[in-house]
């Protein structure tokens, strides 16, 4: 991504279509319709989620992935929650609420590339239990708008947690 | 709970009490008979490389600081300040040239021992600072960069608690001369299930594989490990050792497709030849997966799913009550692998086994599961059952050649069962039976 300051921010023309589009998006994931969401994401799609360790304040953060997959990848993970018989993480499913804002957008390097970061607050309740979860952090996005639509061509999903508090993560963010 | 307790353990029928898998009592009793006597994993020495180096860990359930002190040595010390308690690191990880404590400034050299308290002036003349350094696990070993601690006075060196599986984890932590590396920080989860469950998964439940993990088995491109999961048992075997260690070993099943499952680097493979023993090296060429646990919870496995590279990876099952652990994992490479390859090795190791690895997903929920069914009298009147361990349990292999007791097929409880009599054991005091 470029430096914040060479980035200059889109039009309100181009800015509700994406800020429409992150909604649209993360309403897919709330309604469990994995394989539409992943038909959002472009063929070279790289979706990473990190975790940090925290650090002393005066050192450089390290941030690490936790996730890192391809499109093939992805698919594989997609599939797996999508498919009743093929898991027990999301079977029974897991109730999810996910809350996205802050989006900022910009122009990115050529004409139909945008980026844009949204924060995000992800409520997770596996069901039968009165255990909830909460899952909060930035997402950084590539977005490919062409004649079809906008689609993800990057994702990062920078989780404010060092330790991830429920069990291991087999939800999409 | 009494030390005459009759043991939680029916080795006659093969049966455990429940009560050993959610009982806060008995999570106390194992920090006082397991983990303040046994060696516990802490980290690798490529975490901590440099002098200053630390990283924050636990020894039983007290918090330690394992920092590198000199360049060929290391130190484990209790993270809590000998004036009033407070932690000198409370970061996960960082370089020190000493620990300074932020409540009232006392001082520590980063070996622990006490620099200054800041009122030096006013303490009486006879006190003795030299023994108010931080206080230091009294042994500190290091196997193959796998660095261990213990609190007990009276422990056995590394090696000998380590015993015969030792063999096993120069094959996959010494097979080069440069070394293994962990490739990034570990992934840190909690999991309300009881940490045995993860010891015991990892020693041998070679039987959960096709139902929890149907998912990434029937996904798998061309179902080999699916295939893999049913004829493995045949080519397969348990190894177990008296200290409560085990692993298991799978090999291809006739018919798999060799190039699948036989990823190490071409490059690496003269490597291994130089570093192992003949034994040892045909054992890593020829292994499909091996998955072990040295007693009590750290576990390790060398594993390959779909099209990418075997990764290796350690596991350390925390225990935080007798219903809740944090689990911390890493994924290791060869020093002399290129980078290319060690970032292919991380991404597929945490792909499929990490904090949102698509195995272990299935497994937390399951875990968790058998967790809070459990923990109820009701539950506990039915213990767990190990019963396919009892057929095989006296009958050992007696044409294995390397270290330990070798158990087939692989798809029996012999390992777990095992483990669980150890800990039954040590439990009830009777460690050195």
């Amino acid at each position: 991504m470029n430096k914040p300051t060479e980035r200059s921010p889109v039009d309100i023309d181009d800015y509700v279509p994406i800020q429409r589009f992150l909604y649209a998006e993360v309403a897919l994931l709330d309604r469990r319709a994995y394989q539409e969401w992943y038909a959002l994401m472009t063929d070279q799609i790289r979706y990473r989620v990190t975790t940090i360790s925290a650090r002393p304040a005066q050192d450089e953060t390290s941030r690490f992935a936790i996730i890192d997959e391809d499109a093939q990848t992805l698919k594989m993970r997609v599939d797996q929650i999508s498919d009743p018989n093929l898991t027990h993480a999301e079977n029974p499913p897991t109730l999810t609420q996910r809350l996205v804002s802050n989006v900022e957008a910009y122009y990115g390097e050529r004409n139909g590339v945008f980026e844009a970061t949204s924060s995000f607050l992800l409520y997770a309740n596996r069901s039968g239990s009165p255990n909830t979860a909460l899952y909060a952090g930035e997402r950084q996005d590539a977005l490919i708008r062409d004649s079809s639509g906008i689609k993800i061509a990057e994702r990062t999903v920078n989780l404010a947690q060092t330790v991830l508090p429920d069990s291991t993560l087999s939800l999409l963010l | 709970m009494e030390s005459d307790a009759t043991g939680w353990v029916d080795v006659e029928r093969g049966l455990v009490s429940r009560e050993a898998f959610v009982s806060d009592d008995v999570y106390q009793l194992e920090m006082d008979r397991i983990f303040n006597r046994s060696w516990i994993y802490l980290s690798h020495e490529t975490e901590i490389p440099n002098l200053g180096d630390y990283v924050v860990r636990n020894l039983g359930n007290a918090p330690v600081i394992v920092v590198r002190d000199a360049p060929e040595s290391v130190k484990v010390l209790l993270n809590s300040c000998r004036h009033r308690g407070a932690k000198l690191c409370r970061a996960d990880a960082g370089n020190t040239r000493n620990f300074v404590c932020p409540f009232h400034g006392w001082a520590y050299e980063i070996d622990g021992a006490l620099r200054t308290t800041g009122f030096d002036h006013h303490f009486r003349e006879d006190t003795d600072f030299d023994s108010m350094g931080l206080v230091p696990a009294p042994y500190v070993e290091s196997f193959c960069g796998l660095i261990f601690a213990c609190w007990d006075e009276d422990a056995l060196s590394l090696r000998d608690y380590l015993g015969d599986i030792a063999w096993y984890l120069e094959t996959f932590f010494n097979r080069t001369p440069g070394g293994m590396e962990v490739l990034a920080p570990p992934h840190r989860w909690r999991s309300k299930a009881n940490w045995k469950i993860g010891s015991l998964n990892f020693i041998g439940d070679s039987q959960h594989s096709p139902t929890t993990h149907i998912g990434p088995s029937t996904l798998d491109a061309a179902r080999s490990i699916r295939d893999g999961f049913r004829k493995h048992g045949q080519d397969s075997f348990h190894v177990v050792t008296d200290e409560g260690h085990g692993c298991t070993l799978t090999y291809l099943a006739p018919g798999m497709p060799e190039k699948n499952y036989h990823t190490h680097s071409e490059t690496l493979k003269p490597l291994y030849d130089k570093s192992l023993s003949p034994d040892q090296s045909s054992m890593l060429h020829h292994l499909r997966v091996c998955v072990g646990t040295v007693f009590p919870n750290m576990s390790f496995i060398e594993s390959q799913v779909g099209a990418g590279e075997k990764a290796l990876i350690i596991r350390l099952w925390h225990p935080v009550s007798g219903t809740e652990m944090e689990v911390l994992s890493w994924v290791f490479s060869e020093k002399e692998a290129d980078q290319e390859y060690k970032e292919r090795v991380l991404r597929n190791g945490f792909h499929n086994f990490g904090a949102a690895g698509v195995f272990e997903q299935d497994d937390m929920a399951l875990w968790e599961s058998a967790t809070a069914a459990s923990n109820n009298p009701i539950a506990q009147q039915y213990p767990y059952s190990f019963q396919t361990a009892l057929p095989y349990l006296d009958t050992p292999d007696e044409d294995h050649k390397w270290p330990g007791r070798a158990h087939r097929p692989a798809d029996t409880e012999v390992a777990q069962f095992w483990f669980m009599r150890r800990w039954d054991a040590l439990m009830r005091g009777k460690g050195d039976e």
